[in-house]
C-alpha cells in the first residue's frame, strides 16, 4: 500500500467513532459522471522527520481504490515523495515522512498531488505545508559550576553561546596576564584549541530524537540536524577567564601540568605536549571533568575516573585529541534547553 | 591519638602520583611514578622501610600538634590539573584528608607538616626494592638526520620487578616511547622552546631477560637484570652542534598477566651527541 514516505488511512471522515457497517457491492465509475478530487494538507508545519497527514477526498463518492499521492518540489516541476494510499467511501488519509530537500528547506512552500486511479482525476493540494523551524537565540552567558571528586575546585562552564540556524555556537574568551603570548602562538593555540574541539565533532551531529527516521536518518542538511562551533578568542577585556602564562622552565626541568579554573588558570608557553594540553584546558571551561585518577573527576561518573580502554581521550591523556560523544553533553544540554521543548541527542550513539 | 594509616601523595604526574603510605607498625612504602622531578636519577619504582619508633612517634607528633583536622588548606579551591599534594590520615573511624595545591598561599603550620613529610619521603626512598632505571647509551646522529641508540631497562633494586614491554602490543595501553633535544647553548639562552621531541620510529631487541619475548606485553626483570632494545627516530634540529639528548618512557598500566608492573614515566639519562649540519632540517625518510 505504501509507497516512499508515506501511508495513509481511509474512511469518511476520518473519525474513530465506531460505526455500523453495510456490505455493499463493489460501485464502478460512471465514465459520465464528472468527479470532482480536493487535496489538502492536514498537517501544515512539521519539523524534518516528523509525520505530516494529509487528506484526499472525491465527490461524488467513486469506487473504493487507491491514490497516488506526489509530494512536489517548491517549483513544481519535480517530485520529492511518492506513494500511495487507499481511498474508502471518497476519502484517504496519508502520511508523509517529511524531509527537507534542499539547504533552503526553510524557505520550502510544498504542495502536493492527489490522483484517485479508480476515476482518473487528480488535484494540486489547496494547500501548502513548511518546515517548521528549530528555535534560534541571542547570544547568553552560560555560568555554571560542577562539583568535583577529591576536593578539586568545580570546573566551570564559562562562555557565551547561542542557537543558531544551522548550529550551537560558543564563544569562549580568554584573557592572558603574566608572560603573555605572541600574536603567532595566539594563533597557534586559538587554531589547535578550536580544530581540536570542532574536530571532534566533524562526525557527529546532534539530531531530533523524535525524528522517524531515527539514526540512521541520511538528511544532508541542518533540518533535523544541528552542528557545533566554538570560538577561542584571546581578549583584553570582558574576559570568561583570565589565564597566567608562564614560561616553561628550560631543559632538564620538565615543564608542569597547566591548570585551569574560574580563578587560578596558569597555563605554561611552550606546553608540554603542543598538540593537547591547551585544548584540555579549555575543556574544563566547557565543563569538562578530568579523567585520570589524580585529577578533578566527574562525581557523576559520565566522565569516568579512568577511561575504558580503547576510550582514552583529550581529557584522560596526554598526546591525545580524541573528544567522545560525552564530553559534548553539556552543548546538547544547552541545545535541548533551548529547542522548544523538542529533544536531540547525538549521532552517532 | 596514633594514626593507622598515613597516605601522603604528590600529583606530579596525572596517571599516578607518588605515593608514601606509612602504618601504625611504621611500615613505610613510597612509590614514584616519575623522575621529572629529579632528572639526574633515570629511575622510578618502589621503596620500603620500617620506621624506628622514634621516627614513628614524631611522625604522630607532626600529625598531632596541631591536629591534622584543624590545619587550612584548600579543599575546593584547587583548579584541575594543578600539582597538589595530599594528605589522608585514617585513625580509628576517622579519615582526614587535606589538599593543598599550588596556587594559593600555603598556611605555614601546613607548610611545615609538608617539609616534615618530604623529609620522611627522603628517608624512605633510600632504601629501593624495586626500582627501574632506563639507561640511554650510544646515541649518535648521522649525516641525514637519523637519530639512532641504545636503551636498556634494568631492575636495580634488591627485588624482582615487572615493566611493560616497549616492544610489545599496544593493547590494553601502549607504550609511549619518545625523545626529546636541546641544543648546549649557555644558560639564559636555553629555553623550553629550543627543546625537540619526536616518537622514538623502529625499535629491535639486543637483550632479553629469561621469560620474555619480543611480543610479550611485561618484562619480568629479575633483580640485576636487563633489557635493552636498539632504537631508532627523526627529530626535527633546528641548528647543528652539541645537543643534550633524553628518552622519556611512559606507560599507564598498573598490572597485567599477575604481575605489578612499575608504571608511570621515566626520563633516562642524557647523552651529548653532535648534531651534523646536514642533519638540520632533514627531510624525513
Amino acid at each position: 500500500m505504501c509507497g516512499s514516505g508515506g501511508s495513509s488511512s481511509s474512511g469518511g471522515g476520518g473519525s474513530g467513532a465506531p460505526r455500523s457497517t453495510v456490505v455493499c457491492p463493489p460501485r464502478r465509475p460512471n465514465p459520465d459522471q464528472r468527479y470532482t478530487v480536493s487535496c489538502q494538507w492536514l498537517d501544515t508545519e512539521k519539523y524534518c522527520g516528523d509525520d505530516a497527514r494529509l487528506e484526499v477526498t472525491c465527490t461524488p463518492t467513486p469506487p473504493d481504490g487507491s491514490v497516488d499521492i506526489e509530494v512536489l518540489h517548491p517549483s513544481g516541476n519535480s517530485v520529492l515523495a511518492q506513494f500511495s494510499g487507499h481511498m474508502t467511501n471518497g476519502r484517504m488519509e496519508g502520511t508523509w515522512r517529511t524531509k527537507a530537500h534542499a539547504a533552503n528547506w526553510r524557505d520550502a512552500r510544498l504542495r502536493f498531488r492527489g490522483t484517485v486511479t479508480s476515476v482518473g482525476v487528480m488535484n494540486t493540494s489547496s494547500n501548502q505545508f513548511r518546515f517548521r523551524r528549530r528555535p534560534t537565540t541571542e547570544w547568553s552567558k552560560i555560568d555554571r559550576d560542577h562539583r568535583c571528586n577529591g576536593g578539586f575546585a568545580p570546573v566551570v562552564e564559562l562562555h557565551d553561546a547561542r542557537l543558531e540556524d544551522n548550529r550551537v555556537h560558543y564563544s569562549m574568551k580568554l584573557k592572558l596576564t603574566g608572560a603573555g603570548l605572541s600574536d603567532a602562538r595566539k594563533t597557534n593555540a586559538k587554531t589547535l584549541v578550536e580544530n581540536t574541539w570542532n574536530g571532534g565533532f566533524n562526525n557527529r551531529k546532534f539530531h531530533r530524537e523524535n525524528c522517524r527516521r531515527g539514526d540512521a536518518c541520511d538528511c544532508q542538511f541542518d533540518c533535523c540536524k544541528a552542528g557545533f562551533y566554538l570560538d577561542l578568542n584571546f581578549v583584553t577585556s570582558g574576559e570568561h577567564i583570565a589565564v597566567e602564562i608562564v614560561a616553561a622552565p628550560a631543559p632538564p626541568a620538565q615543564t608542569p601540568a597547566c591548570c585551569m579554573g574560574r580563578t587560578g588558570a596558569r597555563w605554561y608557553e611552550p606546553p608540554f605536549d603542543e598538540s593537547s594540553v591547551y585544548a584540555h584546558e579549555v575543556g574544563h571551561a566547557l565543563g569538562q571533568f578530568d579523567e585520570y585518577s589524580t585529577g578533578g573527576t566527574d562525581p557523576s561518573g559520565t566522565q569516568p575516573a579512568t577511561p575504558a580502554a580503547g576510550d582514552e581521550n583529550l581529557m584522560s591523556t596526554g598526546q591525545n585529541t580524541t573528544l567522545l560523544n560525552r564530553h559534548y553533553r553539556r552543548v546538547l544540554q544547552y541545545l535541548n534547553d533551548n529547542a522548544g521543548g523538542d529533544r536531540y541527542k547525538i549521532i552517532p550513539p | 591519638m596514633s594514626f593507622q594509616e598515613l597516605e601522603y601523595s604528590l600529583a606530579e604526574l596525572s596517571t599516578a602520583p607518588h605515593v608514601l603510605t606509612v602504618q601504625a607498625s611504621g611500615r613505610a612504602r613510597y612509590e614514584t611514578h616519575t623522575n621529572a622531578a629529579w632528572p639526574d636519577l633515570p629511575e622510578i619504582g618502589v621503596y620500603e622501610t620500617t620506621l624506628t619508633a622514634d621516627e614513628l612517634r614524631a611522625l604522630n607528633q607532626a600529625l598531632a600538634t596541631p591536629p591534622l583536622r584543624d590545619l587550612p588548606d584548600h579543599w575546593g579551591r584547587v583548579p584541575s590539573g594543578d600539582r597538589c599534594h595530599r594528605i589522608k590520615v585514617r585513625a580509628y573511624g576517622q579519615t582526614t584528608e587535606k589538599l593543598i595545591g599550588t596556587r594559593e598561599p600555603v598556611d605555614p603550620r601546613t607548610q611545615k607538616l609538608i617539609s616534615y613529610l618530604d623529609q620522611v619521603v627522603a628517608g624512605v626512598a633510600r632504601r629501593p626494592v624495586q626500582v627501574l632505571r632506563l639507561t640511554l647509551s650510544d646515541a649518535a646522529v648521522s649525516a641525514g638526520g637519523a637519530l639512532a641508540g641504545v636503551l636498556t631497562l634494568a631492575s636495580v633494586g634488591p627485588q624482582d620487578l615487572a615493566c611493560r614491554n616497549p616492544l610489545g602490543p599496544p593493547e590494553p595501553a601502549p607504550v609511549r616511547l619518545s625523545l626529546e633535544a636541546w641544543p648546549d647553548l649557555p644558560p639564559g639562552q636555553l629555553t623550553a622552546h629550543h627543546v625537540a621531541r619526536g616518537a622514538v620510529a623502529a625499535l629491535e631487541p639486543l637483550k632479553l631477560p629469561p621469560g620474555a619475548s619480543p611480543t610479550s606485553l611485561v618484562v619480568p626483570l629479575p633483580a640485576g637484570e636487563s633489557a635493552a632494545f636498539r632504537w631508532r627516530a627523526r627529530l626535527d634540529f633546528r641548528m647543528a652542534g652539541s645537543h643534550t639528548v633524553r628518552l622519556r618512557l611512559a606507560s599507564d598500566l598498573s598490572r597485567a598477566a599477575d604481575f605489578n608492573l612499575i608504571h608511570g614515566e621515566l626520563y633516562s639519562n642524557m647523552l651529548k651527541v653532535p648534531v651534523p649540519s646536514t642533519a638540520v632540517g632533514a627531510p624525513a625518510p
